[in-house]
């Protein structure tokens, strides 16, 4: 395998990764919610690319007949009808992407809304208990219910086309340069999330979120709606997360199957923000470069090694890794950042002075720092 | 009811049970606008629990109680919060990954950054924090915490986070602050500084006081009115010199 192709299409996994760890981070790592049911939101994504590429396009753009994934003639009619149709035209492809994944937000906030509602004034385990059951139910759903997405019989979905952005950016339209417009595409989402992300949190939104993750008592003392908190930062996850669910799908896999959307990936999930930083949203990032990393790397090396179990040397890769960060830097590789807001700016004019931790963020729980205005 | 009364605070007959534990049994208190009012009693007296249901923490399985005018028996705390009744704990509650400027900022009324659309614009809000933030800087100084301002909230000592506590009731803009043992752990000088600071809101600000307290020595200098509490009920009343030679305090307080 050449080092150029591994490249590119690790950036472009580990951009998906991403996406889904940017959205757990909102909800897990800024308000604290064990968003057991990431899952869940994330297969929203899933459900709406299906129902996109079956009942919405066809009838409304291509004057065809929407398809039924539950019955027999599906795959003839799907395969051999639609799915050309769509991707005759790159242009349709892209319509196909924008409208899933606005639906896959839409209907993950949804989700959010419903499977919380019984547990979202509960305490930590119950809601984390509520939110798993909710992803079993879902992936379950999923498996039996085949008008959505055919069972458990793989759909084929029309993937976005890379072919005019290669064009544009290399005057190319090679498998290499088609793979390098799309980590470049994916890369620039994961930048969108970013953007989004920082803002939200930088915010007295964000310091909110975590005045009700630190002590829900005191916040709830203090002014604060700590139901509504929760729910709010579940909605924005959510939503996040149905977006990245779409992507996941109609870009990663070019398929659905419920599969994809077993309750195991929220723990995969999560274990991108453990190692990458809780609370921080760079670190987020890095923690599904590693793990990514990881995770093709230990996939690849397993499997040559010529042992049955080979292809399972990744779990106890991962479980390495995670045990590593939880004893080397509790925190993950980039601990939280204090709530940056112009409140800091009042406060420097009138104190004369900047707070010792604006530059020393990366040393916060590290010990004692002598910075000279931290003492007295 | 008359809308606005001289006694901003009426506990009116209040039960609290848990299961078969009658841990508020009809407690009946008045506190009169710009007063400091102390509530003592033994360890299980159901002083934190009264202060629960006054707070809204817990609902009240019988009883009315009324702030400045309204009935506010069953709000949730952030209501309560909003209406000027803020309380503090026991122990202590500060958000631990925030600093202690950050925690006084936070406790802000009505900010409008902390609604989910808006907080993504800047300009909704940017002004509104600066405000604040210099809102908060004041507090800070009224408390004397301005030295550990930048400091996070669990790094400042157990008196300082008593101060903490209050700084951040009165950034919410309290009228009448339940204060859950403010000296508890907290050394004599320091104590006498914080019940000093009390009386110095109470005169300047108007503001009224509940105040559980243990340390009665240092409690009865100040307080104008004091309740004992006993097994959920209030056993006897007064002013403070007439509720220390009580005889039923006594027993109470000395294993009755």
């Amino acid at each position: 395998m050449n080092i150029i192709s591994f490249l590119v299409t690790y950036l472009s996994v580990a951009a998906v990764y991403a996406l889904l760890a940017i959205s757990m981070n909102i909800d897990y790592g800024w308000a604290g919610i064990p968003d057991f049911g990431k899952a869940a939101f994330i297969a929203a994504g899933g459900i709406a690319a299906a129902i996109v590429a079956t009942r919405i396009v066809p009838p409304l753009m291509l004057h065809m007949h929407p398809a039924n994934p539950s019955k027999l003639s599906f795959f003839t009619y799907y395969n051999g009808k639609i799915l050309p149709a769509i991707t005759a035209h790159p242009i349709d492809t892209w319509i196909v992407f924008i409208i899933s994944i606005l639906l896959g937000g839409i209907i993950a906030a949804g989700f959010a809304v419903i499977f919380s509602y019984p547990a979202i004034r509960l305490k930590e385990d119950y809601l984390a208990i509520a939110l798993l059951m909710a992803a079993q139910i879902v992936w379950l759903f999923l498996r039996v219910y085949t008008p959505i997405m055919g069972g458990t019989m793989s759909m084929t979905l029309p993937s976005p086309s890379f072919k005019p952005i290669a064009r544009a950016l290399f005057h190319s339209t090679s498998p290499s340069a088609i793979d390098a417009a799309k980590a470049l595409f994916l890369w620039g989402l994961v930048g969108v999330f970013l953007y989004y992300a920082e803002k939200q949190m930088n915010s007295p939104f964000g310091r909110m979120l975590r005045m009700v993750r630190d002590d829900e008592y005191a916040a709830a003392a203090l002014g604060k709606n700590v139901a509504r908190a929760r729910l709010e930062s579940l909605i924005v996850a959510s939503f996040l997360a149905g977006v990245a669910g779409a992507v996941y799908v109609l870009i990663h896999f070019s398929s659905v199957n419920p599969d994809y959307f077993m309750p195991d990936l929220t723990f995969f999930v999560l274990t991108l923000v453990l190692v990458g930083g809780v609370g921080n949203n760079i670190g987020s990032i890095i923690g599904a470069l590693l793990i990514a990393l990881l995770y093709r790397a230990s996939y690849i090396f397993g499997t040559s090694l010529g042992f049955s179990w080979g292809s399972y040397l990744y779990y106890m890769i991962i479980g390495l890794a995670i045990l590593i960060t939880i004893f080397v830097r509790p925190n993950g590789i980039l601990p939280e950042k204090p709530v940056r807001t112009p409140a800091w700016d009042v406060y420097a004019l009138v104190r004369g002075k900047q707070p010792w931790f604006l530059r020393r963020i990366l040393m916060r729980g590290r010990g004692k720092v002598n910075t000279g205005e931290k003492s007295e | 009811m008359r809308k606005v009364s001289d006694e901003v605070l009426i506990v009116d007959n209040v039960h609290k049970y848990f299961g078969g534990i009658r841990a508020v049994d009809g407690v009946s208190l008045k506190v009169p606008r710009g007063s400091i009012v102390g509530l003592i009693g033994p360890n299980g007296s159901g002083k934190t629990t009264l202060f629960n249901t006054i707070s809204g923490f817990y609902k009240p399985n019988k009883g009315r109680i009324m702030f400045d005018g309204r009935d506010i028996t069953g709000l949730p705390p952030h209501r309560i919060y909003k209406l000027g009744l803020i309380r503090t704990f026991q122990n202590p509650r500060v958000w631990r990954s925030l600093t202690v400027f950050e925690n006084v900022l936070g406790s802000a009324k009505d900010q409008r950054g902390e609604n989910m659309l808006l907080a993504m614009i800047h300009a909704t809000w940017a002004s509104q924090e600066k405000k604040l933030a210099k809102e908060a800087l004041h507090w800070i100084d009224f408390t004397g915490l301005a030295p550990v301002d930048t400091r996070f909230a669990p790094e400042i000592s157990g008196g300082q986070m008593k101060l903490l506590e209050v700084a951040r009731a009165l950034m919410g803009s309290a009228k009448m602050l339940l204060l859950d043992e403010p000296a508890a752990g907290v050394n004599p000088v320091m104590a006498r500084k914080l019940f000093g600071g009390i009386e110095r809101l109470r005169s300047e600000m108007g503001l009224t006081f509940l105040i559980v307290e243990h340390r009665l020595e240092i409690l009865f200098d100040y307080v104008d009115y004091v309740y004992v509490m006993h097994r959920g009920r209030i056993v006897a009343e007064g002013k403070p010199e007439e509720v220390a030679e009580n005889p039923v305090v006594h027993d109470i307080y000395l294993g009755g």
